[in-house]
């Protein structure tokens, strides 16, 4: 009866520290510091643009990524081999002022909103323009990852 | 003999334990999703876009959550309802006619969230003295969350660019 009783015990401790371990798990997901992580994704996306990595900026978007952009749709493959240095140029030429960032997630899944003013000259001419960015991120085994992002820009005159 | 039967039951529901937490861990959301799902959000996304061509956009608020937020063209628009009352709803009163053409849209599950993408070219008439036709190519990006049952918009993200 001893024995029975002693293993019992050590049964429902070993559960509960499983059963403890999925909600730490789970609680860490939940913490502001996953969404510095996954903010981070995007920046370091968007310097892997202005410093034409393009090696980088494709290890950062998901093998089916899709890149939208005023209108129009890309392809990982298309846009870097096409926009993405067009992109890098302009994006180089302009000063970034982030207006508002919203990081929303679940256990896979994440998406940012995030509003910004850019400012500078390119191809000899002022600009000044408000941006919208949408990203939606994947958690993989290699961490975040760009599932898709979405630009568009007006002027801001 | 009663001992090591009790050692193996403990060393085995230990494991059960450990075995779905690792499932869990492992489960991949996107699996999960069956073509009803995507229907399902195909079908919220192609409500509202019968509403536009319709110009009536007065039973739509139900296709978004109560906090979906809205961006077109490089601006934030605030809130669903924020944008039915100062730009869209007002806009299509000017409007003789709506239509999109060429439309597609794609569908990604993540369990309870699904990412859409619609590729379309619209063109408006415009009325009044200043009478004139728009035509543009487009994108949009839903984001989607399954709520009591029913998918609903959380944001979309709309732009467009001259026709090629």
């Amino acid at each position: 009866m001893k024995t029975f009783l002693s293993s019992l015990i050590l049964l429902f401790m070993i559960s509960g520290t499983a059963f403890a371990q999925h909600e730490h798990h789970d609680d860490k997901k939940m913490h502001t510091a996953g969404d510095e992580e996954i903010v981070q994704v995007l920046e370091n996306f968007r310097m892997a643009i202005i410093n034409n990595e393009q090696e980088k900026a494709s290890e950062l978007l998901a093998e089916d990524a899709r890149i939208l952009e005023s209108g129009g749709i890309e392809t990982k493959e298309e846009y870097l081999s096409h926009h993405f240095h067009s992109d890098g140029k302009f994006l180089s030429a302009m000063e970034r002022e982030v207006k508002s960032q919203k990081v929303k997630s679940n256990e896979n899944t994440a998406w940012v909103s995030t509003v910004s003013h850019m400012q500078g000259t390119f191809n000899e001419k002022e600009v000044s323009v408000n941006s919208a960015e949408l990203a939606v991120l994947v958690k993989t085994g290699g961490g975040w990852k760009i599932s898709s992002v979405h630009w568009s820009s007006r002027s801001a005159e | 003999m009663k001992k090591l039967t009790l050692t193996l039951c403990l060393i085995l529901t230990a494991g059960l334990l450990y075995g779905q937490d690792k499932d869990h861990g492992d489960h991949d959301h996107s699996k999960m999703s069956n073509s009803s799902d995507v229907e399902a959000v195909k079908k919220v996304l192609k409500s509202y876009k019968n509403a536009l061509e319709a110009l009536d956009v007065s039973d739509t608020q139900h296709l978004f959550a109560e906090n979906a937020t809205v961006f077109e063209n490089g601006k934030y628009e605030g809130s669903y309802q924020d944008y039915l009352d100062n730009h869209i709803g007002p806009e299509l009163g000017h409007f003789e006619e709506f239509t999109f053409s060429d439309y597609e849209v794609q569908v990604r599950m993540e369990g309870d969230m699904a990412v859409a993408y619609e590729t379309y070219n619209y063109k408006i008439v415009l009325g009044g003295e200043n009478s004139r036709t728009v035509e543009r190519q487009a994108v949009a990006t839903s984001v989607l969350k399954k709520m009591d049952g029913n998918w609903k918009i959380i944001q979309n993200h709309g732009s467009s660019r001259a026709l090629k």
